[in-house]
């Protein structure tokens, strides 16, 4: 047995994006345990619902996090909606999924390009990155914004998309499609990759769902849960299944999410087929009431959870959100022990971080 | 949507009653505390493979000391050291005690004050 | 501009910001934009680099670690502030925890506006520093042929 060390693990590190901080306790090379710390980019913007009236909120809530921007919007406002009681329009239903799904692309080909990039693949990262423009042109010119949308609203959206512009949007899409294809193979099939990936960082069935793992590095390690069964906004109308792998180690995760970025594409597909022609928002009237709701939706990181308290006034008592990384932070945790070294960087990717998501 | 029912739940049970969940297949997904002027609670949310879901309520008060059931549900340990954190609720055998370190900030429990008068 | 007579590294750090404008800022990185055609490398080491890009606002937590990477920069450097948060504290100035704009800390030179900021006005906010970085070369001195 070798000497213990502790390694300071972030929060500013090549490899994140994010401040992530972990004490990592070493024996040799191998981790034995894991300490996270967080805070850095705790703002306490839950407190803000105070200050802002329940619709200037959906604003404030998009900016949780950049990444997955439309899915905290479209969240809040279902939950304002479940509150008030508010039945929206099928039309803007579906558009929300669009975008949800959309989101959903354009996260899954970051996070692989940032994989690739931890693997030291950086012509591979690039290749990610450029294609996932295409999807962000896709948001510029339905929604105005690349990454920070503001096109929810309590009732609604605030935008359409006509018909023909969805059709091309598809004829985009089924180009993007062709071109992750080709880099998935990498993803998938590169002896490199599987000798990193592969039996690395093993969380077991039971221990994912134990440890309230949520999303891709749920479904990684075998459990078939996806919010997105609930059948919120038009998912109830959309043909699909859970994606599940059943290794449960970072090739599984991996897995999970290129499988995913074409189920979303499929979605998509759907969508536009079945959308149907009318309003894309109700009016509406009063304040939230007495009472309390809570919902539950399928981020591209796993499931989130928001909490809503309205008091009959403007302004809500008190809005939550559970962000998926906070319930991966304990599954991450077990991960680790065991671990090479050079291998963290890979094994706290493989759970998608999102640190501003986490600390609001 | 199912999951809107919150059944409520004192703190000498909330152990057992977890015991019971953990029993019955649901597995922890959140626990949050929320203080409103008029009252103060911790919600615990869980659920079962097949997306159904349960809550709990509990009343609590600022410095109260509830146990913790992060002996049942490792991941409670992040819930509960957040509410530590940010209400000044104390829980006893926590798993991995943080004492007030995991959130850092520069309002020590900000979310223990409520709002009320700070509304424009 | 005709030509850059140094390729500039450039260290990003993320306060505590919403992601939006981190993406931005490795998108820039990226083919559709790159920021490499200027030289500009994206650095991990704070000791390599002559620009520091600050995304988000300050708060108790990373007051510090902002310092200490500005702090182990060598001179000369320039420090860009990129997005609404890190110029003034954006949409969350009104939270408990966040103290404002990344220039409560370090000295900013360059302030990038948006929220999120483009990734074009990230590159000319990256290009007005280099202008910044060859003043103060002067100033200090040394002559950058």
């Amino acid at each position: 047995m070798g000497e213990r060390t502790i390694i300071p693990f972030g929060p500013q590190h090549p490899v994140l994006p994010e401040p992530l901080h972990l004490d990592l306790i070493l024996e040799d090379e191998k981790v034995v345990g894991a300490v996270p710390s967080i805070g850095f980019v705790h703002r306490g913007l839950e407190k803000l619902v105070e200050k802002r009236d329940f619709h200037e909120m959906v604003y404030v809530i998009e900016r949780v996090c950049g990444i997955c921007s439309f899915i905290h919007g479209q969240g809040y406002c279902q939950t304002v909606e479940g509150l008030m009681g508010i039945e929206i329009p099928e039309r803007a239903k579906y558009l929300r999924t669009i975008w949800a799904e959309l989101s959903r692309v354009h996260s899954h080909i970051l996070w692989l390009g940032l994989m690739a990039d931890a693997y030291g693949f950086e012509s591979l990262f690039m290749h990610c990155w450029r294609v996932r423009e295409k999807v962000l042109d896709i948001f510029e010119e339905t929604t105005g914004g690349r990454v920070i949308f503001s096109v929810c609203r309590v009732g609604g959206v605030w935008k359409d998309i006509d018909n023909d512009t969805l059709k091309r949007i598809v004829t985009v899409l089924k180009d993007v499609e062709k071109e992750i294809k080709e880099l998935s193979d990498v993803f998938i099939k590169d002896y490199t990759v599987q000798k990193r990936t592969r039996g690395v960082g093993v969380l077991t069935y039971q221990e994912a769902i134990d440890l309230g793992a949520v999303g891709p590095t749920l479904r990684g390690s075998g459990v078939p849960m996806d919010m997105r069964k609930l059948g919120y906004a038009a998912y109830g109308e959309l043909d699909f299944e859970p994606i599940v792998e059943k290794d449960g180690d970072c090739y599984a995760r991996t897995l999970v999410r290129v499988r995913e970025v074409f189920q979303s594409l499929d979605l998509i597909y759907q969508a536009v087929n079945k959308i149907p022609d009318g309003e894309i928002a109700t009016k509406v009237r009063g304040n939230p009431p007495a009472g309390e709701f809570i919902s539950r939706l399928e981020q591209p990181r796993g499931q989130v959870i928001y909490y809503a308290k309205g008091n009959g006034t403007k302004y809500l008592d008190r809005f939550r959100v559970r962000t998926p990384t906070f319930a991966n932070i304990a599954p991450l945790l077990k991960m680790l022990p065991g671990s090479d070294l050079a291998d963290v960087p890979i094994l706290a990717l493989t759970i998608d971080p999102c640190i501003s998501c986490t600390e609001r | 949507m199912t999951g809107q029912t919150f059944k409520p739940v004192t703190a000498a049970e909330i152990v057992e009653k977890t015991k019971q969940y953990a029993k019955d297949g649901y597995r922890l997904i959140q626990i949050h505390c929320t203080k409103t002027p008029q009252e103060m609670f911790i919600i615990y949310t869980f659920e079962k493979i097949d997306l159904s879901c349960e809550n709990l309520k509990m009343d609590v008060q600022v410095g109260d000391t509830v146990p913790s059931i992060s002996g049942v549900f490792f991941g409670a340990v992040l819930y509960e050291n957040e509410i530590h954190d940010l209400y000044g609720v104390n829980f006893s055998d926590l798993a991995v005690d943080f004492k007030g370190t995991f959130y850092e900030t520069s309002v020590k429990q900000a979310f223990a004050q409520t709002g009320a008068d700070n509304k424009e | 501009m005709s030509y850059l007579p140094k390729s500039p590294w450039l260290v990003h750090y993320d306060a505590s910001s919403c992601n939006g404008c981190d993406i931005e800022v490795l998108a820039c990185l990226t083919p559709l934009y790159d920021v490499e055609r200027f030289g500009v490398l994206n650095i991990g080491n704070p000791k390599h680099a002559d620009i520091f890009v600050v995304t988000g606002s300050v708060n108790e937590q990373n007051k510090s670690v902002i310092k200490n990477i500005y702090d182990q920069m060598a001179d000369p450097k320039v420090v860009v502030a990129v997005g609404a948060c890190a110029t003034s504290g954006g949409v969350f100035r009104e939270c408990y925890n966040v103290q404002g704009g990344v220039d409560k800390v370090i000295p900013v030179d360059v302030y990038v506006p948006g929220c999120a900021a483009r990734p074009e006005a990230i590159i000319d906010g990256v290009v007005q520093a280099l202008g910044v970085l060859e003043e103060k070369y002067k100033n200090m001195g040394k002559v950058a042929k």
